[in-house]
């Protein structure tokens, strides 16, 4: 066999052997994506758990006005004037009040301006995993106005769980 | 020329043979690369073996903490002894309490009778979870509020998870998150239980 001959069949090898390389991790390809699926699902477990909590913590601030004891959390309540509150409360006026003539004007589902509070309840889990729980609460700012918007959000690394629930207690 | 002598023999030179070198060189190449296709192999089929023992893992804690929130949903007269310790009572009025053990890192669920532990469970399986931690926090009914609603009954029980989910190759990976239950027994004014 000539050295011509014996180049060609060494590199014929090593190519035969590189595209089998190729072929089996090409085919344990599906493996690793499993892998990084269950990753995912870990974290997401994870947001949505926390972001399920935040919501019931906030529906329970927002009708009771309490904290819990052994639970600490951050709460903050600003004028929220936007559109989105206005609609939110406006309709549940409209829904609630019909019929009632308690309710005065709010039957017609028309709110003044800057009428809407918002309510923001933080909530650090474990900073070391940078994960933790935020809600927005709105409502028409009466002290015992029912109706309340809650919009939780739980956060694991780079995963985010968002949970909307329009309150109706009574 | 010399009779006597041997007759010279002509130096065999087979061309259809490999050197030692050329053989070497390839058994290497060979070597090498199955060892890097088996170091690959091995490392996903590890991985998959624990991706499958986490999914098993989680899977457990699903079942676990819907328990726990199926049963404290339609609980009754609860109390926190501390804040990993909660004792209540189940649907039809018998005792119960859910406790974290340090010693064991299980998280425990008790029923009793007549006031001796009747039943005892691990609530995550502990070959598959070890409990890190466990807080529990509940709201404090209060006579002075404004409303009956509010002065009887637990409205709000906390609970928060430090788990570590773990693998038949010996690999841990944690889980921390919380968990919320409404009692949807809390509605009514008076306990149901005496």
């Amino acid at each position: 066999m000539s050295i011509k001959q014996k180049a060609q069949a060494l590199v014929l090898t090593i190519f035969i052997i590189l595209v089998s390389l190729g072929v089996v991790i090409v085919l344990l390809m599906p493996i690793n994506q499993q892998v990084i699926k269950v990753r995912k699902i870990l974290d997401s477990f994870q947001a949505l758990s926390n972001a399920e909590t935040g919501l019931e913590v906030s529906n329970f601030y927002a009708i009771k006005g309490d904290t819990l004891s052994g639970y600490s959390f951050q709460t903050s309540t600003v004028p929220y004037p936007g559109s989105d509150c206005e609609n939110f409360v406006n309709n549940m006026d409209r829904i609630m009040c019909r019929g009632n003539p308690n309710c005065g004007s709010r039957a017609e589902g028309i709110i003044p301006p800057n009428d809407c509070d918002i309510t923001r309840i933080n909530k650090d889990i474990d900073n070391s995993i940078n994960s933790t729980i935020y809600e927005a609460v709105f409502k028409r700012n009466y002290d015992y106005y029912p109706y309340t918007k809650i919009i939780s959000t739980g956060r694991l690394k780079n995963i985010e769980r968002a949970l909307d629930f329009d309150s109706w207690p009574f | 020329m010399d009779p006597l002598s041997p007759t010279p023999q002509p130096m065999i030179k087979n061309k259809k043979s490999f050197t030692l070198l050329e053989i070497a060189i390839v058994i290497f190449l060979f070597s090498f690369i199955v060892t890097v296709v088996s170091t690959i192999y091995i490392n996903l089929t590890n991985a998959s073996i624990i991706a499958n023992d986490y999914y098993q893992a989680l899977e457990n804690v699903r079942l676990g903490s819907e328990k726990i929130w199926r049963t404290l949903k339609y609980g009754w007269n609860f109390n926190l002894v501390n804040n990993q310790q909660l004792d209540f009572q189940k649907k039809d009025c018998t005792s119960a309490s859910l406790k974290f053990n340090s010693s064991t890192k299980t998280l425990e669920y008790i029923e009793y009778s007549e006031g001796n532990p009747l039943n005892y469970q691990a609530v995550f399986d502990p070959n598959l979870v070890k409990v890190n931690d466990i807080i529990i926090a509940t709201d404090t009914p209060r006579s002075t509020q404004r409303y009956d609603y509010f002065q009887y009954s637990t409205k709000l029980i906390v609970i928060y998870y430090d788990l570590e989910i773990k693998s038949k190759r010996g690999v841990t990976s944690s889980l921390i998150f919380e968990q919320a239950v409404a009692p949807l027994n809390s509605v009514y004014q008076t306990p149901r239980c005496q």
